[in-house]
């Protein structure tokens, strides 16, 4: 087998496992991977010695099923140097901070609109009421009355819409943004 | 050989091999051939475990134009050697009181 096919194959079976993790794992087979190579032997002798991925991953797994709850919870988190902080906070702010504003103007706009939406049907519903009503004391015919009772239901029925489609989306852009800031934050441990 | 006694065994046996100077994945494995046999995928595991443990400590160098993984022994993992011994001694004492059962 070859190491490329190898290293693919470990990676595969140790998808339980943190991106970190996964990382440290490849980075100690490649480090004696060198080390053989510069020994003297071939990538054949090499990957029979490291032997199948499966065991390789059985044998990491398991240890990490033990201590899954010690280690990666007491692994100390990486210090960064005051540098890499300033570097790190400032690459956030510009890579994040713009589509943050962003996602949460447009959940503001789209709550707005919803809530418009709701006023657009309570005025509607007052119109198709107070249009006849109006009407009949003004003296008007029945035919403008009615025309003025369509066009209230007509107005109740647009504002429900509105709110009802700017509701949906304002809800599912909100879950989005969170599920997306939640995946971010997240990442961080992987640094 | 029981399990948790080989595991033991290997832990005491790795942090014997980096004590007097550290090594490396590679190196640690050689050292300990003519004594007992560790593949790598036995190695990786103990490695991570004494290093949550705090028995050894670990720095990247470059070599030859790529990183290669030093450990380094800490005093956790000097007494963890100490200690080793120490159950060694009592074993012995158990096993001589056993042998000698054994002759009765």
């Amino acid at each position: 087998m070859k190491k490329k096919t190898w290293e693919k194959q470990l990676i595969k079976l140790l998808k339980p496992l943190p991106y970190a993790e996964r990382q440290s794992v490849l980075n100690y087979y490649n480090e004696i991977y060198s080390d053989k190579i510069e020994s003297g032997m071939t990538e054949e002798e090499i990957i029979a010695e490291f032997g199948f991925p499966e065991d390789c991953a059985q044998r990491i797994l398991s240890e990490n099923g033990e201590r899954s709850s010690t280690v990666f919870a007491k692994r100390e988190p990486r210090r960064f140097s005051l540098a890499e902080m300033i570097g790190l906070i400032l690459g956030g702010l510009i890579l994040f901070l713009p589509l943050t504003i962003t996602a949460f103007s447009l959940i503001l706009s789209f709550g707005v609109v919803s809530l418009s939406g709701v006023i657009v049907t309570v005025c509607g519903a007052f119109y198709t009421v107070a249009a006849p009503i109006f009407g009949a004391v003004t003296g008007h015919s029945a035919a403008v009355c009615i025309a003025n009772v369509g066009l209230g239901i007509t107005v109740c029925g647009v504002g429900l819409i509105l709110s009802a489609v700017f509701f949906i989306l304002t809800k599912y852009l909100a879950i989005g943004t969170k599920k997306a800031l939640t995946f971010l934050y997240a990442q961080r441990s992987t640094l | 050989m029981d399990a948790q006694l080989k595991k033991g065994l290997l832990d005491v046996c790795v942090l014997a091999a980096i004590r007097k100077e550290e090594s490396y994945g590679y190196k640690i494995i050689s050292d300990l051939a003519p004594y007992i046999e560790i593949s790598e995928s036995t190695l990786y595991p103990i490695l991570r475990r004494l290093e949550s443990g705090g028995a050894v400590k670990t720095r990247c160098s470059e070599h030859n134009g790529r990183l290669r993984r030093y450990f380094r022994i800490t005093q956790v993992g000097l007494k963890r050697i100490d200690e080793f011994i120490e159950t060694m001694e009592q074993f012995k004492v158990i096993s001589d009181f056993i042998a000698q059962g054994d002759r009765k």
